[in-house]
């Protein structure tokens, strides 16, 4: 660790940057940590935003907080939330704020995360319409959330389809509207979007699939319909946007540092400054498992990447490789995903999609490169040390409930 | 001290837990090669069975969240968790696995 290292700036008081903070520190960094966010909250993790925020609007996720307000205090970390950072200061060694302070920073970690896409459609201004990306989106959700509400999602991804669960569950009409020819097609086959879709359709959610949106309808300003391109209207009270978030690389282009789909980072989650790491949602990566660089937009990844960050900002890194995962909470079923889980020669199928609990292999020449589980959480935890191992089981082996999944590792 | 049957030791086979809902809090049983061992079942980052985790070199793993624990101990061996969850006295009798329910604690 270099002498002239006082002061470390992370932007983004989220996951990501909420882990840096706390690894900083137990790597025995003693020097000044300011955690700036734009947001009023300190970090929080996002999961339960779309799914038990909505349906229990009334209790707080225990796992909402990242830190107890008293890890801050105790570990001697600088708060500075409800402002953006507007620049880096490189030459300067500061971050500078929207509110025209500065915070000194020899080195700064961005985990500036993504900003929500908009829907780029006439009336798409309307209001009771929403993104989900924050807790205020999520507040604002639930509100509108009750019983014989029409509420029209657009997106059939991760985030639209737990939306339209939990509208479902607190009462409401629900329409999803997919521009895809399937849901969730970015992250998983045709024979889960299969699945998905007969979950949805069964709980009374009505799928518009392969349609886009035309248009957006209100009165007073406040949206009342929704316009498919195939022109169906739908009654909407309320419209939420879930299409996805756009990289926030404002403030790493603004320095001049190399961006793509992100902030490039090589695997020590250094951009091309030296001053300057990035991790989470915005970091753009080579990955080892996926064989290609890759921008993870999960919890795993945002936790355990800002740790690497700082760590490796000390000087301490280790060569960061992260095999992506993510779960979802629909109605009563749990999907989880680890690897690569659209891409493969082979898909091992364990269980019976009808009973809705089973898990699918997918192997790539042999090879266990990704695993899906639907309430079958034993197949992930085995699954995901397969594809780290390169395990090639035997497929009817995999295939058959009764074999133990560990001893199939190898 | 009381320490009260919770099990058949042949319920735990070896590297697999064991939920029991009969104490103040659920509690999950493990065997590690014959020697038995309980902490509290609740994950404490979010509500879900330890039972039903990973187990590997003496821990634990949440198959929600990946967390790990000692299972000899209650303690957090890898985030997202941040709290230990309490280990309990077990005595292996015979074929019977005891547990003292009352006497959760944490390390």
């Amino acid at each position: 660790m270099s002498d002239a290292l006082k002061n470390i700036a992370i932007v983004g008081a989220n996951l990501a940057g909420g882990y840096a903070a706390g690894a900083l520190r137990k790597q025995g960094y003693d020097g000044a940590i300011t955690l700036i966010g734009e947001e009023p909250d300190p970090p929080y993790e996002r999961p339960p935003l779309s799914k038990e925020m909505l349906v229990h609007p009334d209790v707080t996720p225990k796992t909402l907080f990242v830190h107890p307000p008293s890890f801050y205090t105790e570990h001697n970390i600088t708060l500075r939330l409800g402002v953006r950072a507007e620049a880096l200061d490189l030459s300067g060694k500061a971050v500078t704020l929207a509110d025209g302070s500065r915070i000194a920073a020899d080195r700064i970690i961005l985990c500036t995360g993504g900003h929500a896409r908009r829907l780029n459609v006439p009336g798409g201004d309307l209001g009771n319409v929403h993104a989900l990306r924050n807790l205020s989106d999520s507040r604002a959700i639930a509100a509108h959330l009750s019983p014989g509400k029409n509420v029209v999602v657009i997106g059939g991804g991760v985030i639209g389809l737990e939306v339209a669960a939990s509208a479902r569950m607190r009462g409401c009409e629900v329409a999803v509207i997919e521009a895809a020819p399937r849901l969730m097609s970015r992250v998983v086959t045709p024979q889960i979007s299969a699945f998905l879709e007969v979950a949805h359709r069964t709980k009374g959610c009505v799928l518009h699939i392969g349609v886009g949106v035309q248009a957006l309808h209100g009165a007073n300003g406040i949206v009342r319909a929704v316009e498919t391109t195939g022109g169906v209207q739908l009654a909407a009270d309320l419209v939420v946007v879930g299409v996805g978030i756009d990289p926030a690389i404002e403030l790493a282009k603004g320095a001049g540092i190399n961006c793509g789909n992100g902030i490039v980072v090589d695997e020590f989650c250094r951009t091309s400054v030296p001053e300057v790491l990035a991790a989470g949602d915005v970091a753009n990566q080579p990955n080892p498992y996926l064989n290609r660089r890759a921008r993870l937009e999960n919890v795993q990844n945002a936790q355990n990447q800002g740790a690497a960050a700082a760590a490796s900002l000390l000087g301490a890194g280790e060569p960061y490789a992260e095999l992506p995962y993510f779960w979802s909470d629909q109605f009563e079923y749990m999907l989880q995903a680890a690897g690569e889980t659209v891409i493969c020669d082979q898909a091992v199928l364990r269980g019976s999609v009808e009973s809705g609990a089973f898990s699918v292999f997918y192997l790539t020449a042999g090879v266990v490169t990704g695993v899906l589980a639907v309430s079958q959480p034993k197949s992930i935890a085995a699954g995901r040390r397969m594809v780290m191992k390169h395990s090639q089981p035997d497929p009817a082996a995999l295939a058959d409930e009764s074999s133990d999944l560990r001893k199939l590792i190898g | 001290m009381a320490f009260v049957k919770v099990c058949a030791a042949a319920d735990v086979p070896s590297d697999m837990g064991l939920r029991i809902d009969i104490g103040p809090e659920p509690i999950a049983v493990f065997n590690l090669d014959g020697e038995f061992f309980a902490i509290g079942d609740t994950c404490t980052h979010s509500d879900w069975s330890l039972a039903e985790g990973y187990i590997e070199d003496g821990q634990v793993e949440c198959t929600l969240h990946m967390a790990k624990f000692c299972i000899r101990t209650g303690k957090v061996k890898a985030p997202p968790a941040t709290e230990a969850v309490k280990y309990y006295p077990v005595k292996h009798d015979g074929d019977d696995v005891l547990v003292d329910l009352e006497g959760g604690a944490y390390t």
